[in-house]
């Protein structure tokens, strides 16, 4: 008894008990009370279908003839976060590639940087300033002021519209070159914040299908400048005592393996407690696994910018796993090629993110300056291959 | 803790791990397969290795300096290290490795990995000076090809059948034990190696049955898979014994011509044949993947997304075949001289992947006229028989890349993997450019312009990836897996319960 007792202490690898279930806020709250539930959605249905299947763009759409209201607000705040992770993602590869070029090139390893390049990285720098070098490409000078001037009024259509195409381009070395803007998705995130207004979100429409438990906990992270793609793990996601910051991948899985077995406890107590009609909706949209899925996210985030990409990777891995169907936020491979990214895994980064990001544009400003910084880390390698039937 | 750390010793730590198949042949001269790699990564080191942020650093090698020319490099070696049959580790073992890779008399699949080394000189026991063909930015990049003992051998040119490979020595981490009358592999840890692993034994298990694969994980009778289907990945990642832990190899299933065959060296003839099979019918009861149009997985930057796929058009198939002197009488395909057109179709032996799709494209060909005489040979017999004497009219097998994805060897006409003897003069072109391409936007340019034109060629059928994860009990600790050769860092990995 004394050895295991020390044992566990010391950390035995085996998977530790979940605390006793508790409330996962607005879980409950539709488990316990589908008229609330119903209530919420009755007038603005497709709207929160969208912000379910992950769809902020839809989800905007169909809440346009209420933007103030709790659902425009939500999806706009949804959307914010989405081009948050975007931004991180796509400022990294540009800042990474320029910089790594630039080292490779000055020690004959590389042709040199080209200025648009070397341009992309000055601005993923300091997306705040904007500022470019001398020999910046006038082309590339002019997208950049169309964005500036975007930015200034707040038009997200002019800057949705800037970030569907590359800042610049060409074919004068007999092969084509793409930069894109690695700011757009920065400037975005942030009018889309600013659409999503300020001051509470009440009633359940300030939570439902969040990582966050309640509209009081939203608006209180909010007012203690938590960003909003943080919030979740310090309200009733404490209560599991799961939600530390994690230090490592190795933490991390413990952590995660801890949270599944608690929301998986409380799954059954909703199962077992709520009426019918709540459990069935409960299960019917995998609620607890949204609940799940949002909170792995923010955990991930929380993680990056707390300069763990290991233990960041773990989190984005597990918002996947598990979903059984049910539709994945789109931040998950976003935060999971930054985690590699950050990690030094450049080809790692770019297989996290679906094979078809090539062809969308929204993307193609991270997975372009990510494949430029895979192909240029092999220059010059002999690379291994082995048969694997 | 030091009462749990002591039963822990008491008991000993086992990992015991599952491959589809043993490796043919341990000596990393000649290792061809995945499975050759991850074992020689336990037993063998390089000069230098990846770190776990993939960057180059010191194995058996301490430091080293370039010329400034950077034509060569002087690289000084680690002293505490011995083989595993306690011989001290000098420079002259590297010499003889690089000699070894490079001799023609032993013909290593190898020798591309090290073609940039021109010389190699021991200046001291502990030093030695490698001269290279070109200016060289980062050597150390490409020094990771394993080192192997010169007092083992009678002469850099080894032939395959060398008796090292029954009693291979090395200088990694782990030792072999045994092989064992069940295909299995015994590793012990090296006592006082610079790097000690914390895990006591190893054992490799040959199961090829991914199903009782996944119940041993299960059931615990065994801590790892190194690869799961990913039609098992749900089961595995419910289970919270079980961790999953990406392993992307940049792998392709496909089917290769044999161009030396007069059949198909009409590209028309191999078109029909590549419109015959469904692939999405093959991948269908494997599980989830994705279909690939040319030589890389579509994630990779030297993917071209405007070449399609083939679709799968029996007419059209027909039409080709037709068109290139083939006929269709009383429902077979007839060759222009008449014989009927039987394919030879080679395959691992004992893989469920591989005969799933046989049985599959066997009964797809055979309804479009065309028979198909399956063949399923052991690993051994693969490396004579489609590598050495090219007796198969079409094999199926995956290829794994690691993260420069160079495909120079699989379809350069003088690649050492081009078993399929393909040669384009264009593809030539394309790789030479793209090997020496200082310009990463350029090389991408090239390559992807690659990717089209080898679609376009047809030597092979090209089939699909798999999302490919491993699995293992949660009481491993510490896991970092690197992305190719699996193994590089088990030092970190712990079974503090022991197993």
């Amino acid at each position: 008894m004394l050895a295991m007792a020390l044992g566990a202490g010391c950390g035995s690898g085996s998977v530790a008990e979940p605390p006793p279930p508790t409330s996962l806020g607005w879980v409950d709250a539709v488990a316990a009370d589908p008229s609330a539930f119903e209530a919420l959605v009755a007038a603005d249905r497709d709207g929160w279908i969208a912000l379910h299947a992950h769809d902020a763009a839809s989800a905007l759409r169909a809440f346009a003839d209420q933007p103030g209201g709790a659902g425009a607000r939500r999806a706009a705040l949804a959307r914010s976060v989405a081009r948050g992770d975007l931004a991180t993602l796509t400022a990294d590869a540009a800042a990474r590639l320029a910089s790594a070029w630039g080292a490779r090139a000055a020690g004959a390893g590389a042709a040199p940087v080209p200025p648009a390049v070397r341009a992309a990285g000055s601005l993923a720098a300091d997306c705040a300033a904007l500022s470019l070098p001398e020999d910046a490409p006038p082309a590339l000078r002019d997208g950049v002021a169309a964005h500036a001037r975007g930015r200034e009024q707040g038009d997200l259509d002019a800057l949705e519209r800037l970030a569907a195409a590359p800042l610049w381009r060409s074919d004068a070395d007999g092969f084509e070159r793409v930069v894109w803007d690695p700011c757009l998705p920065a400037s975005a995130a942030a009018a889309w914040r600013a659409r999503a207004g300020e001051g509470a979100i009440e009633g359940l429409g300030g939570a439902f299908l969040a990582a966050w438990g309640t509209a009081d906990e939203l608006a209180a992270g909010l007012a203690a400048g938590v960003p909003a793609g943080e919030l979740g793990p310090d309200g009733v996601a404490a209560a599991l005592g799961v939600t530390g910051p994690g230090d490592d991948a190795e933490d991390a899985r413990r952590r995660v393996s801890a949270l599944v077995a608690a929301t998986d406890a409380v799954a059954e107590r909703i199962i077992d407690r709520a009426p019918p009609e709540g459990a069935a909706l409960a299960t019917e949209l995998g609620l607890v696994g949204r609940w799940r899925e949002q909170l792995c996210l923010a955990m991930a985030r929380r993680a990056l910018r707390l300069g763990s990409p290991d233990a960041a990777a773990v989190w984005a891995r597990a918002a996947t796993f598990g979903r059984d169907g049910l539709p994945t936020d789109p931040s998950a491979p976003l935060l999971l090629a930054t985690a590699e990214l950050r990690s030094g895994r450049a080809r790692e980064a770019l297989a996290a993110l679906p094979s078809s990001a090539g062809a969308d544009p929204a993307l193609r400003a991270a997975v372009d300056p990510l494949s430029d910084l895979v192909v240029l880390e092999g220059l010059g390698r002999a690379g291994d291959s082995k048969e694997d039937p | 803790m030091i009462l749990a750390l002591a039963w822990a010793v008491a008991h000993g730590s086992t990992f015991r791990y599952a491959e589809d198949r043993a490796p043919a042949v341990v000596n990393p001269l000649f290792a061809t397969t995945l499975s050759e790699a991850r074992l020689d990564e336990l037993l063998f080191e390089g000069l230098f290795a990846d770190d776990p942020e993939l960057r180059s650093t010191g194995r058996l090698a301490t430091g080293f300096t370039l010329s400034d020319d950077r034509r060569s490099m002087t690289v000084r070696l680690r002293r505490d290290v011995t083989w595993h049959d306690g011989r001290p580790f000098t420079a002259e073992d590297v010499v003889f490795s690089v000699n070894a890779y490079l001799s023609a008399e032993t013909a290593s699949p190898e020798a591309g990995r090290v073609s940039f080394v021109t010389s190699a000189i021991a200046q001291d026991p502990h030093t030695v000076v490698l001269g290279f063909a070109n200016p060289e930015y980062a050597p150390e990049d490409k020094l990771h090809f394993k080192i192997l003992p010169a007092h083992r051998f009678s002469s850099p040119d080894v032939k395959r059948n060398d008796p090292f490979r029954a009693t291979p020595v090395g200088t990694g981490p782990y030792r072999l034990v045994s092989f064992n009358a069940d295909n299995s592999v015994s590793l012990a840890r090296v006592g006082g190696h610079w790097s000690p692993p914390s895990i006591e034994e190893l054992v490799l298990r040959e199961i090829s049955d991914k199903a009782y694969q996944a119940k041993l994980l299960l059931y615990e009778s065994i801590e790892a898979l190194v690869r799961v289907l990913p039609k098992d990945l749900a089961a595995l990642g419910a289970d919270r014994k079980i961790e999953l832990y990406p392993y992307q190899t940049n792998s392709w299933w496909y089917f290769g011509f044999n161009l030396t065959n007069p059949t198909y060296a009409d590209v028309a003839v191999r078109e029909a044949l590549s419109l015959m099979v469904d692939v999405p019918g093959l991948l269908a009861p494997i599980g989830t993947g994705e279909r690939v149009s040319g030589p890389f997985v579509p994630s990779s930057p030297f993917y071209d997304h405007a070449t399609a796929p083939l679709p799968h058009d029996p007419e059209r198939a027909a039409s080709l075949l037709a068109g290139a002197g083939f006929s269709f009488v009383g429902g077979r395909w007839l060759g222009p001289d008449g014989r009927e057109l039987k394919i030879r179709l080679v395959a691992p032996a004992n893989l469920e992947t591989a005969q799933d799709i046989v049985i599959n494209v066997q009964s797809q060909l055979q309804r479009g006229g065309i028979q198909v005489e399956p063949r399923f040979v052991g690993a051994a017999e693969w490396k004579e028989q489609v590598w050495r004497d090219r007796a198969f009219d079409l094999v199926l097998s995956q290829w794994s890349f690691d993260r420069n994805e160079d495909v120079w060897e699989q379809f350069h006409s003088t690649g050492t993997r081009n078993f399929g003897a393909f040669h384009d003069p264009e593809v030539d072109r394309l790789l030479t450019e793209a090997r020496a391409a200082t310009d990463p936007q350029q090389k991408k340019s090239l390559l992807r312009t690659l990717h089209g034109q080898v679609a376009a060629q047809r030597p092979m059928i090209f089939l699909f990836t798999l999302d490919s994860y491993a699995a293992m009990n949660v009481k491993v600790r510490n896991v970092v897996v690197h992305p190719f050769y699996f193994f590089t860092w088990i030092a970190g990995w712990a079974m503090p319960d022991g197993g």
